[in-house]
């Protein structure tokens, strides 16, 4: 009998030990959710509600149930995707056909050697973060396309020869292959993993083949291609008509590895806007990573030797004492403005952070209300609807994060009303054309240098106006003066339609709308602000928040007190 | 609201595309009846066929018809224990449920085989802060494009 009873609680400590191995931390920031599983079923994201309120349930039941056997499940299983041989990570690059393509001469054949720089830069960058216990192995040459299930990580510029899965006009794709449970069938073989694994990953550029996408380097532009490829494969289609291409651009080779390299590292995308590996639109050549990016990989794969003077902060983030889920949760150097990391609360609003260097920091807890937005966080959430009735709740004192130590902080936020804020930024009037030459792009963030003055930089959201509160930017170093109401345009629709000129009527033409169009519509117009932006020549570079405080105290807008930012939403560049 | 909706709405469908062309050849308001999973030269791609309820919007070329077929990068392979994402692809793309789905086609242009962008799916999902009042102006404004 005994015996039976020691078998019994070996079995159940072994099934907690195996529970407890699918159990990641409880922190959604930097990692990518693969699945979620409760009671052995992957979950479905329309069903996660009922999930949660069952679990809810069967905690309650549990507790009066005595016997083990008859324990209902009540643990929601968080797989996240993680490499299993960080040390030792081999991508392959497939330069076998890659010729350059220029705005002015898309044939003009080069070396690959520009293509093999631009990737091994951004290579070296995530390499190099000695915080992180990751390295990759010599690039090898490959020859081949993307397969997530050949278990080679190629990067390359062969187009797909599937491309119905890719919309028009994307210039990279990411394929991830992860494994969902502890048995996979892989390369034709079964084998054991832990789950989350990452099992292959691909970075196919221009995975279209769009002729008037031609990506860049520092030292020119690329195309794959070369003559004795035909355009169906990828090549460079000698008769391709570019006079209906809006521009013949696509972005930084280099810029663009870096995220695909994050996402074949397993990482989340940051919800700080100068980060590298975020997913809001913007043009940045980048070639150093923000203390954000170093951070997140750091906390998948920490070099414990080289974390002995940083700390750890975990918390909650609580509206009505209640939990708040999808906060960003963010961390502001209180000495230079600099958005250093930061987390997004997990479904019972908890958030952790590790790897942050000791020193103070304000930290502020915010909606994903804009610029980046749930959706943007790539592979996080599934249908995880994060909570956004709330202003940012930045914590009253000062937070000092110590080495090797951890800091627990809450952070309150309060309701949502109607005098909050919401900011955005432009840094030009948008229209459509705008719109689809630049992607997005003009967006943020917005770069400005030592020793530069931006003018009528235009803000836009509900309730930014100098009625309401004041402007600011984060940190020592960044003025702002000459801040204006102003009406903002800020629809991208400027609606043209076919047109032709008639003895009696012309038609209203606009250099906005192609030439055998005119204009029928005019982009919205809503309330914001202008102002001058000036960076002092000392000032260190790096990201800053932009932020918008409220200062009324009367009682038919009661703004005083609450704030809205851009976090990251400016860069000072070297 | 609507309009910043929308130009949140087509900033964020750039993400990891900068510079794409945002071309929405239709806009339909219908449901997924069937899924199914293809290998395409050693790429996994999932084909949905929608029903189609209301078209919204849509481009001169694109017919109006009843079923569409949607094609998607990327595969969740439960028999083989292993899920394959694109990031440019959305992350959940609901079976048997009404959405509104923004439809793309690349170069191919084949007729009524369209593709989606990572936000090219609104469901019911309160993360824009869509109410049933502003997704119906949310149809209007789309109806005047």
């Amino acid at each position: 009998m005994k015996f039976r009873f020691f078998l019994l609680v070996i079995f159940y400590a072994m099934v907690v030990v195996c529970l407890l191995c699918l159990t990641p931390t409880n922190s959604y920031a930097f990692t990518r959710i693969v699945d979620l599983v409760f009671d052995g079923m992957s979950v479905e994201p329309d069903k996660l509600q009922e999930v949660l309120s069952t679990i809810k349930k069967n905690k309650i039941k549990n507790k009066k149930i005595k016997n083990l056997k008859k324990l209902k499940p009540d643990k929601l299983f968080v797989i996240t995707a993680k490499r299993s041989n960080p040390k030792n990570i081999q991508l392959e690059i497939d330069t076998s056909e890659v010729v350059v393509k220029s705005n002015s001469d898309i044939q003009a054949p080069i070396s690959n050697q520009g293509f093999l720089d631009a990737v091994s830069e951004a290579i070296s960058l995530w390499g190099n973060v000695n915080i992180a216990d990751i390295s990759f192995a010599p690039l090898k040459f490959a020859s081949g396309q993307a397969d997530p299930n050949d278990g080679r990580n190629i990067i390359t510029f062969r187009g797909i020869k599937a491309p119905e899965g890719v919309a028009a006009g994307s210039n990279v794709v990411t394929i991830v292959n992860y494994a969902r449970t502890d048995t996979v069938q892989f390369m034709n073989k079964l084998i054991m993993v832990k789950p989350g694994t990452i099992l292959d990953a691909d970075i196919v550029y221009d995975p279209t083949n769009d002729p008037c996408l031609a990506l860049e380097t520092t030292t020119g532009d690329f195309k794959i291609g070369g003559e004795n490829v035909s355009a169906a494969e990828g090549g460079v289609d000698p008769q391709a008509d570019l006079s209906s291409c809006q521009a013949v651009s696509g972005g930084d080779i280099t810029d663009i590895a870096v995220q695909g390299i994050a996402s074949v590292l397993g990482l989340e995308s940051s919800a700080i806007v100068s980060a590298a590996n975020t997913h809001v639109a913007q043009i940045m050549e980048r070639y150093a990573l923000t203390n954000d990016d170093k951070i997140s990989v750091a906390n998948l794969y920490p070099a414990i030797e080289n974390l002995k003077d940083r700390g750890t902060i975990k918390g909650k983030v609580l509206l009505n004492k209640k939990p708040v889920r999808g906060a960003h949760v963010v961390l502001e150097d209180t000495m230079t403005g600099e958005p250093v990391t930061s987390a997004v609360t997990t479904i019972s609003g908890n958030f952790i952070i590790k790897a942050i260097p000791a020193g103070t920091y304000t930290a502020y807890a915010e909606p994903l209300d804009g610029p980046i937005r749930k959706n943007a966080l790539m592979l996080n959430f599934f249908t995880f609807t994060p909570d956004l009735n709330f202003t940012t709740g930045v914590n009253p004192t000062p937070v000092t994060i110590s080495s090797q130590k951890t800091t627990s902080l809450n952070i309150e936020v309060k309701e949502l009303s109607a005098s909050a804020f919401n900011i955005n930024v432009q840094t030009s009037a948008l229209n459509e054309t705008d719109i689809n030459a630049a992607g997005g792009a003009a967006l943020a963030p917005i770069r400005i240098m030592p020793g530069e003055t931006l003018t009528n930089v235009q803000f836009w959201g509900d309730n930014i106006s100098t009625d309401f509160g004041t402007l600011s930017i984060s940190g020592p170093g960044v003025t702002l003066s000459n801040i204006k109401n102003a009406s903002i345009p800020v629809s991208p629709f400027v609606r043209c339609s076919n047109c032709e000129d008639t003895p009696t009527t012309m038609c209203k033409r606009d250099s906005r709308c192609p030439d055998t169009q005119e204009i029928t519509a005019e982009p919205d117009q809503i309330p914001g602000l202008t102002a001058d932006i000036t960076c002092d020549p000392a000032t260190a570079p790096g990201p800053r928040n932009i932020i918008f405080t409220g200062d009324q105290v009367d009682m038919t807008h009661p703004s005083f007190g609450l704030r809205d930012q851009i976090t990251g939403g400016l860069v000072i560049t070297e | 609201m609507i309009a910043k909706f929308l130009l949140v709405l087509l900033f964020i469908s750039s993400n990891n595309h900068c510079y794409a062309n945002q071309d929405y050849q239709a806009i339909v308001l219908g449901k997924i009846i069937k899924k199914e999973v293809k290998v395409v030269n050693n790429t996994y791609l999932t084909e949905y066929k929608l029903k189609t309820k209301k078209w919204f919007f849509k481009k001169d070329a694109i017919k109006k018809t009843k079923f569409i077929t949607i094609k998607v990068l990327g595969a969740d392979l439960p028999e083989k224990g292993i899920v394959i994402k694109a990031s440019t692809t959305p992350d959940y793309i609901p079976v048997g449920k009404e959405a509104i789905f923004f439809l793309e086609q690349n170069k191919l242009r084949q007729p009524n085989i369209f593709t989606l962008s990572k936000n090219g799916v609104i469901y019911n999902d309160s993360s824009f802060k869509l109410k049933p009042s502003e997704i119906e102006h949310l149809y209007q404004e789309i109806e005047e494009l």
